[in-house]
């Protein structure tokens, strides 16, 4: 290259039109002068003409600088080089108490937290202090920022009053070497004291030390004052604040005045003691040393008094006792402190010298807990202690001294005749003291009702209020033993008696309610006790019934299941009911065994298949005869020609030929005639009241004498011959029954299909309804589609109901229950509408917490099904679209012709005076709607 | 937050950044900071121009020259424009505009490879050195060479901070010329021949900001640093390892630091090196005191940031250097 090197002419050009613009003589070229021009001259070098030649001459491109700012780039994990920079902490110095979520509220000031993890001591899992913190990468490369901040103001932030110090770790280890590092620190520190100690556990020395500073003050230099016996005793351990008689004279001043001075300071008692002085004593030894801190010196009336605080009030074993204000604690810590101390209080009272306790008593609170801890047996001796005489008193002595009474009370009953009131001297010295069942002057009151002609008066109401005026239910045992229960019967004979009351069976006692109290009159209503006698002996065979605080029904009335009447005789299904085990089985057979033959008719059971066959044919007739939804047959137990037999939990017992005979020839001829109920109910199933006892809704039907049966309305009394003829009719009954089984597989398979070509259908409406969305016209509901068919008619619960017209699967829809969609408080004002209007029956229906469905005026058929305790159908609320709707979908395998039911869910009101009966009269029924 | 320059410093530099935008197995030819240092160009045998931010230090653009080839990049005073060398179809300066990547002028002149071109520090004049043993002097707003210098085997060249001085340097005849830059016609006012050993092997000749040293880098085993003025040697610079050859030139990878104390120089053994100027007394062998390490980096070109503590290295991909946290 360096050969063919030709020289050539230097040029340096002088004017540059282009730059310069054209030059004076108007040309466009440039002008150049060669090789230095004409008159070369040698340069100098330029930069000596420059004066304080510098670099920087104005506005220099690359300045001359000594300091640079350093750009900062975030990690980017494409383009940076190296590993992210941390975006972990670890925080050392933190309080043991603090929380992960006060360390995260605190650090997250700096920025997002991904997770925190706190170093724990191995075995005891307290906090140690030092926690790791890491931080979100969020915006991306952030994480690092964060950390950053988080150690550089790290001072900023404190927590629990302690400043910790922030560092980087990045992988954790710092945090684990600062943990491991703590605890060894703390195992030494252990390990030290306990070395330092002879190897002893803390003792109570050592907590002394601990603890001396707060309690120097209270030395108790002051010897005790010489208190008289019996305040030493009730002051006991407690602390107490004294004001010497030798600062205020106690026969000057009384002791209002020194209570007027402490009476913010809540003290306990307040006593004097003409010899020596004030006692204001505290329950609390912290609130002592605070009303003595607060006021060392005082001046009451004048008289300036230096008060002395003594923590531990008389320090001696002997008056640990109940009558203790401070804890037992507190006492027992005092007394059994230091186990070698005893022999400074051996007796009482102490000597002034001997006063001031050594060292130990000094002991703190906690000295004293931990005292109480070394010594849980003697705590435990007293707290049985204690119990003990407690127990004793309530029930020992009580009832001795109630059976004295009672014994009392029978004699003077015996001589009541003779005496008149006599004053029972004897038993009131000996009722005395006692804490309850306190019997003032029974006896006397007792005597003046026996005596007196009774005018009878009626008491319907027995309030539950006297009721419970009983003795305890503990002295109810007693009275069992008691030999008062003869003459209590004996009392009892006297007046009436309601008859189902049945004495020899203790266990068939109908309920409370029924008794009629026959006591004089309102007024003696004062009289508790009398009342409660004859109550507490009648109460006395009634023992099961005491604490049943399950629902009931009320009380004035009496509703009596087929259970509770005794003079029921089950049938068989009925009696199968009874036996749930072996025991039962046993009892029954015992019971059985003396069964004595029934008019017209016997089942002698010879042998063991002769039973068999027996039981089935009973089941059997008794199949033929009823409608499906079975129930238990009772009869009366009577000695009527006419058995009266009704059925419980049965719908209907038979059916009556359809066929009659009209003397005329046909039933046109005939002409009108009432039909009664009775016979309606033969051939109207919906005549045939279920729940017979409730029938008609209407209480007052009910009469004492026949339990509440009514039998206008209830039992068909079909005299036995008609049973034979209900047979052939029947049989068709149960062929039909037969055939619904089969049937039932079919029509499974076709509702399934029914189902598919449904939902075809629901889905061509749906498209179509999205080509044209602005119609009206297809606004379809899905839901009519799955509609089973039924029917409304009369029904034997109530009025109407609904039937199934045919039969319907488990788990199917059956209807939807159609109404108006109102809201919670429109539906709260039409229910007072309707109820003020006479509309009995309510037809709202709750879908959610604020919408109801209204079918009072306008709604669907569904609003006609009514109400059973085992109902066969049961409500859901199904989202149809974006509505909810109300559905009733089948709980079992329905028949064609059932009635439909389902529980309504009322809500249980067991207070409301308007509890509505329920009139289902299934087996399984609750008695009331709500 | 500014820092200090200090030995502590300088020797605590890290790698912080790599950016890898040229064409995989490409080298770079040229780095160039801009005036203001936020940006940074670097041209390379794929035939494109990437820009850098390196503020941020990330990558900002890529261009093409894909017609005429580029290298020997360099920022014009204004951070939109540059001025590279082309390398294919003809030796021709072109001037790009960077944002809108339309050249705005050509400068046509040299009959071969041009080696060097140096900007002036102030003013529009742009210095370009060629193979055809011309150094020409043109202004950026002009077309027309506005100065030629015949010289033999110019290999490279340097203007003085003041923009008085172009100091050319020829390793054929081992000596360097000051000229007066207005005065590219006459002779030079100084000549220096340092007394170095057989060849220089010169690779780069630059002022140092303070005005007072001139630096000749070399490929060889050692670097000299010449009073300005005189031309004696004030350092010598050595302990770094020697490139073993240069398939094409470079920028150059040795340099002063913008305090004009330190000096930098890459090295084959994947490290730069650095010497402090204040240990030199006169004509003194001078060893690093420092060297930084990067093995996944061949530092062929090294660059400072004339306005921040950053520098930048090349082979294969940028890589820029931060130092270490405060």
């Amino acid at each position: 290259m360096e050969n063919d090197h030709k020289p050539r002419d230097c040029y340096q050009i002088l004017h540059d039109p282009e730059i310069q613009g054209p030059g004076p003589d108007g040309s466009k070229r440039p002008v150049y002068r060669f090789n230095g021009g004409s008159s070369p001259t040698t340069p100098a070098d330029p930069r000596l003409k420059i004066p304080n030649y510098r670099p920087g001459v104005p506005f220099l491109s690359r300045k001359l600088a000594f300091k640079l700012p350093v750009p900062q780039y975030n990690y980017d994990p494409q383009l940076s080089i190296g590993e992210a920079p941390t975006r972990a902490i670890v925080v050392q110095g933190l309080s043991e108490l603090t929380t992960m979520g006060t360390v995260s509220r605190h650090y997250s000031t700096f920025g997002p937290i991904d997770q925190i993890h706190m170093e724990l001591h191995p075995e005891t899992g307290t906090f140690l202090g030092i926690c790791r913190i890491e931080f979100r990468d969020i915006p991306a490369g952030r994480g690092s920022e964060y950390a950053k901040a988080a150690v550089e103001r790290a001072n900023e932030i404190q927590i629990d009053y302690r400043r910790p110090t922030v560092a980087f770790d990045s992988t954790g280890s710092r945090s684990k070497r600062l943990a491991t590092q703590l605890l060894e620190k703390k195992a030494a520190e252990a390990k030290a004291s306990l070395n330092s100690k002879n190897g002893r556990s803390k003792t109570h020395d050592d907590y002394d030390n601990d603890n001396e500073t707060d309690h120097n003050d209270y030395s108790n230099t002051a010897p005790l004052p010489n208190a008289p016996y019996h305040l030493k005793r009730k002051i006991g351990q407690s602390a107490f604040i004294f004001v010497s008689h030798l600062d205020v004279p106690p026969e000057n001043v009384h002791l209002s005045e020194v209570r007027r001075f402490f009476r913010k300071t809540d003290a306990a008692a307040y006593r004097i003691d003409p010899k020596s002085g004030y006692y204001v004593i505290y329950r609390n030894r912290d609130t002592a040393r605070r009303a003595y801190e607060r006021n060392k010196v005082c001046h009451i009336s004048g008289y300036r008094a230096e008060l002395d605080f003594y923590p531990f009030g008389f320090p001696t074993s002997e008056t640990a006792d109940d009558r203790d204000y401070t804890d037992n604690s507190e006492s027992n810590g005092a007394t059994s402190n230091g186990y070698g101390h005893h022999d400074s209080h051996s007796s009482f009272p102490p000597a002034p010298n001997s006063a001031a306790p050594p060292a130990p008593i000094q002991h703190s609170q906690f000295q004293a807990r931990a005292h109480k801890s070394l010594d849980p047996v003697r705590d435990i001796t007293q707290d049985l202690r204690k119990r003990l005489r407690t127990e004793l008193r309530e029930r020992w002595v009580a009832q001795q001294i109630y059976r004295t009474v009672k014994r009392l009370q029978a004699e003077r009953k015996s001589q009541a005749s003779a005496d008149s009131l006599v004053a029972p001297t004897a038993a009131a010295p000996a009722l005395n003291g006692l804490s309850n069942g306190d019997r003032p002057e029974t006896p006397t009151v007792l005597d003046s009702i026996v005596r007196l002609p009774s005018l009878p008066s009626f008491r319907k109401k027995v309030s539950e209020k006297r009721r419970r005026k009983l003795r305890p239910a503990n002295l109810d045992e007693l009275a069992d033993q008691s030999e008062d229960d003869d003459s209590a019967t004996d009392i009892e004979t006297d007046k009436e008696v309601p008859v189902k009351r049945i004495k020899e069976e203790p266990e068939y006692k109908t309920r409370a309610g029924s008794l009629i109290d026959f006591s004089s009159s309102d007024e003696d209503t004062d009289e508790e006790v009398p009342t409660d006698v004859q109550m507490a002996d009648a109460e006395d065979e009634k023992i099961s019934y005491v604490g049943h605080e399950a629902w009931e029904p009320r009380p004035e009335v009496s509703i009596v299941g087929p259970d509770d009447d005794l003079d029921l005789e089950k049938d068989l299904d009925g009696i199968q009911t009874y036996v749930r085990d072996t025991e039962d089985y046993d009892l029954l057979r015992r019971v059985i065994s003396d069964i004595h033959e029934k008019k017209g008719r016997s089942y002698r059971l010879e042998n063991a298949a002769d039973v068999a066959a027996l039981s089935w044919l009973m089941k059997d007739e008794k199949a033929r005869t009823e409608l499906p939804s079975g129930g238990i047959r009772c009869e009366r137990l009577t000695d009527d020609v006419k058995d009266q037999s009704y059925f419980v939990g049965a719908t209907v017992k038979s059916v009556k030929p359809a066929y009659i005979k009209h003397s005329k020839g046909c039933a046109k001829a005939q002409g009108f005639y009432a039909v009664s109920d009775l016979e309606k109910s033969e051939y109207l199933p919906h005549k045939r009241r279920r729940n017979t006892q409730f029938a008609g809704n209407n209480l007052a039907m009910h009469s004492l004498e026949n339990n509440g049966i009514d039998m206008d309305n209830g039992s068909s009394m079909l005299p036995p011959e008609q049973v034979m003829m209900e047979r052939s009719v029947s049989a068709d009954v149960r062929e039909k029954r037969e055939t619904n089984g089969e049937d039932k597989d079919d029509y499974l398979m076709v509702s399934r299909t029914e189902r598919a070509a449904n939902r075809k259908y629901a889905a061509d409406i749906n498209a179509q309804k999205s080509l044209a969305p602005e119609s009206d016209i297809l606004k379809y509901n899905q839901l009519l589609m799955r509609k089973k068919k039924v029917r409304f008619a009369r029904s034997a619960i109530h009025n109407w109901g609904l039937y199934a017209m045919e039969p319907i699967s488990m788990n199917e829809m059956i209807i939807e229950y159609v109404g108006e969609m109102i809201r919670q408080q429109v539906a709260d004002f039409r229910e007072i509408r309707y109820v003020k209007s006479g509309i009995g029956s309510s037809y709202l229906f709750r879908i959610d917490e604020s919408t109801v469905i209204d079918a009072t005026k306008r709604g669907g058929i569904a609003r006609f099904i009514n109400h059973c305790c085992t109902p066969n159908c049961t409500a859901k609320i199904i989202k149809v679209g974006k509505e909810k709707r109300i559905v009733i979908y089948a709980l079992t395998d329905i028949a064609a012709n059932e009635e439909l039911t389902y529980d309504y869910k009322f809500e249980r009101e067991l207070n409301s005076d308007e509890r509505i009966p329920c009139l289902c009269g299934s087996k399984g029924c609750k008695g009331y709607l709500n | 937050m500014e820092v200090a320059f200090s030995r502590d410093l300088l020797a605590s530099f890290k790698p912080s950044r790599s950016l890898r935008f040229h064409a995989p197995h490409s080298h770079i030819t040229s780095l160039d900071f801009d005036d203001t240092g936020n940006y940074l160009l670097s041209s390379g045998t794929d035939e494109s121009l990437q820009l850098y931010d390196a503020q941020q230090g990330t990558s900002s653009k890529s261009l093409y020259s894909k017609k005429y080839g580029c290298t020997l990049v360099r920022f014009a005073h204004s951070s939109t424009n540059c001025v590279y060398a082309s390398t294919k179809e003809d030796d021709t300066i072109r001037y790009l505009s960077l944002h809108d990547n339309q050249f705005i002028r050509y400068f046509r002149g040299h009959k071969r490879a041009v080696t060097s071109i140096q900007m002036a520090p102030v003013g529009d004049m742009m210095y370009s050195a060629g193979r055809d043993h011309t150094v020409r002097a043109w202004d950026i707003r002009s077309p027309n060479c506005h100065a030629l210098l015949d010289i033999l085997a110019p290999m490279s060249i340097g203007v003085d901070p003041s923009g008085n001085v172009l100091a050319v340097a020829c390793d054929y005849i081992k000596q360097v010329a000051l000229y007066d830059v207005r005065n590219l016609d006459s002779s030079p006012f100084a000549t220096f021949k340092p007394n170095c050993g057989t060849s220089m092997d010169l690779s780069r000749i630059e002022f140092s900001n303070d005005g007072k040293s001139l630096l000749l880098g070399c490929k060889g085993p050692r670097h000299y640093v010449l009073n300005a003025f005189s031309g004696a040697i004030d350092a010598l610079l050595e302990g770094h390892t020697p490139f073993a050859t240069d398939k094409f030139s470079t920028s150059g990878f040795s340099g002063f630091t913008p305090d004009g104390r330190y000096v930098y120089s890459g090295s084959a053994n994947n490290s730069v090196y650095l010497w402090d100027l204040n240990d030199a007394s006169s004509a003194s062998l001078l060893h690093p005191f420092a060297s930084l390490e990067y093995p996944q980096n061949s530092p062929t070109i090294v660059e400072f940031n004339p306005r921040k503590m950053l520098f930048a290295t090349a082979d294969t991909g940028v890589t820029l250097w931060l130092p270490e946290s405060v």
